[in-house]
């Protein structure tokens, strides 16, 4: 070979090497972080051993519903991540279904957080539609729900004095709110507050991600490392962005209506739902607000096919972040990435123990 | 500068080069050759579609239409700045030299060593890592020989779980004696 020759192929090598060499640059501001490893709570609730003792009680006993048969834990249990594993919750009457899937309350003391860490506990998006700012108010949702505790002989104004009594009767709780909160009184109030202290200690930041995030290379496996760029580069995080893989905004995605329900759940009234967090989602199972899609598969396609499934709802009204979607419907093994990225979201650690008995003896 | 702007320099050059140097290719000869992939599937295909090659072949001829085609290649991802993909490849393969318009068909197999390389900065931190990968490639190429010394490839590449992409190369065949 002439000196010409070798001179060409030394040039390709150079070229290639130059590109190589070329600093990897940090990919950022695609506003998605670690969970801080304790949540905060409102000035006026703060959390003490006393209130997760008493609200973790509380979050068991099937005292705080009319009937004595629903406890928050009979939609939210630790076996199932803090969910129920149905499409829909069984609520008061246990031949009727409430409307929507039962979220997990696993992070639920983050919701509202940004991608800055910043959080107002006070001020924290709560519900598929954002109707309740704190774990405090939303505890009140479902203690007051004619579906879910109160059942419908009650009217909120009747219930919550009964359910007062109801408690003060029990000696053990007497003793428990004195312990918790200086006084034996027993109000809704307390009530909420004892629950949402004990929620706050239902965080899971130790995810394979969180310590990926914290700087722990080998945390994630490859897959989910290729997974997290690929969740990245298909715009999943301009929804699902923040610690909580949520914007907490609401948004209309067309998911098909639950085919069990007589009225359309219209959401905020126009369709929009919150979008969910997407923590421990291999517990959480089924997704979406009313359960219809039993697997992360059938959500993947979901979002590849990019169409509404409800009658109610055009393609045109679909929101736009969900259009701009930059899926690959025919790339298997990118969706198994996205996929084995969001099981790096998973952490078994939290508590999931039951007690062993609750103060009211009810089972 | 685009980095796509190499990729185009080196064609440009190896153009000119052949143009200005037309020769005739030997049965046993080296040639030099730059590639360019579309990944179009695979665990590797999370972003970087595009995958850049230069490649050194050995033609040796075994036959009347047969050459064994040992290859030595260096490919990169030179668009994503943020992940970016480079392999080394050590093939030998089998080519058989038709009379029609399709010149040449070859396969290849051999070894590959790849490294990923990863940047993501989060709040708290930068994470930086690699992820490596030896593996076992299988490549099938037709060659449409464009010009005496210049050959245009069309190839499929299967790196199995990793990769799986088609590509078109341009091959310089440098013969041994001038003219």
């Amino acid at each position: 070979m002439s000196k010409h020759h070798y001179s060409t192929i030394i040039l390709i090598f150079l070229c290639l090497q130059a590109c190589q060499k070329a600093e990897i640059e940090p990919l950022g501001n695609f506003n998605i972080n670690a969970l801080p490893l304790t949540a905060i709570a409102p000035a006026n609730n703060p959390i003490t051993e006393e209130k997760i003792k008493l609200g973790r009680l509380l979050f068991f006993d099937p005292i705080l519903s009319a009937n004595n048969k629903v406890a928050c834990a009979s939609c939210h249990s630790p076996t199932k991540g803090f969910t129920d594993g149905l499409q829909r919750s069984t609520g008061f009457a246990s031949n009727v279904m409430t409307t929507r899937n039962s979220p997990t309350i696993l992070n639920a003391a983050f919701n509202g957080m940004n991608h800055l860490g910043e959080h107002i506990p006070e001020l924290s998006p709560m519900f598929y539609d954002n109707r309740a700012n704190s774990l405090e108010e939303q505890c009140f949702g479902p203690l007051l729900s004619p579906a879910e505790m109160m059942g419908p002989e009650f009217s909120a104004i009747e219930y919550i004095p009964f359910l007062e009594e109801k408690v003060f009767q029990i000696k053990e709780y007497r003793a428990l709110f004195k312990d918790a909160f200086g006084d034996s009184t027993i109000t809704i109030e307390k009530v909420t507050q004892a629950l949402a202290t004990y929620e706050r200690t239902l965080i899971t930041p130790n995810s394979p991600f969180d310590r990926f995030a914290r700087g722990e290379t080998n945390a994630m496996t490859e897959q989910q490392i290729r997974g997290l760029e690929a969740f990245i580069d298909a715009g999943c995080n301009s929804c699902h962005s923040g610690p909580m893989f949520s914007d907490y905004k609401l948004h209309v995605l067309g998911v098909g209506e639950h085919p069990g329900l007589s009225l359309a759940d219209r959401g905020d009234g126009q369709f929009a739902f919150r979008t969910t967090t997407l923590r421990n989602l291999s517990f959480t199972g089924p997704y979406m607000h009313n359960g219809t899609q039993e697997t992360l598969e059938e959500v993947m396609v979901f979002y590849e096919n990019k169409e509404s499934e409800h009658s109610q709802v055009t393609d045109d009204e679909l929101a736009q972040e969900f259009q701009d979607l930059r899926m690959r419907p025919f790339d298997q093994s990118r969706k198994a990435e996205i996929i084995a990225f969001l099981e790096a979201l998973n952490d078994p650690g939290f508590d999931r123990s039951i007690p062993d008995s609750v103060p009211s003896n009810l089972q | 500068m685009s980095l796509k702007l190499p990729g185009l320099l080196l064609l440009a050059i190896l153009c000119l080069t052949h143009f200005a140097e037309a020769q005739v290719a030997s049965q046993n000869c080296f040639s030099i050759g730059i590639a360019s992939s579309l990944i179009v599937s695979g665990e590797q295909n999370a972003t970087y579609d595009i995958v850049h090659a230069a490649q050194v072949d050995y033609s040796h001829a075994i036959g009347k239409k047969i050459s064994l085609l040992p290859q030595l290649g260096y490919a990169l991802s030179p668009y994503n700045k943020n992940f970016r993909l480079t392999a080394f490849q050590a093939l030998v393969g089998i080519e058989y030299t038709f009379k029609k318009v399709i010149h040449s068909f070859s396969v290849h197999t051999g070894y590959e060593y790849s490294q990923e390389s990863f940047a993501f900065k989060f709040d708290e931190s930068v994470v930086r890592g690699t992820i490596s990968n030896p593996a076992i490639v299988l490549k099938g190429t037709v060659s449409f020989t464009l010009i005496e010394n210049l050959r245009i490839q069309t190839f499929i590449e299967v790196v199995p779980n990793l990769r799986t992409s088609v590509g078109l190369r341009l091959a310089y065949f440098i013969s041994k004696n001038k003219k």
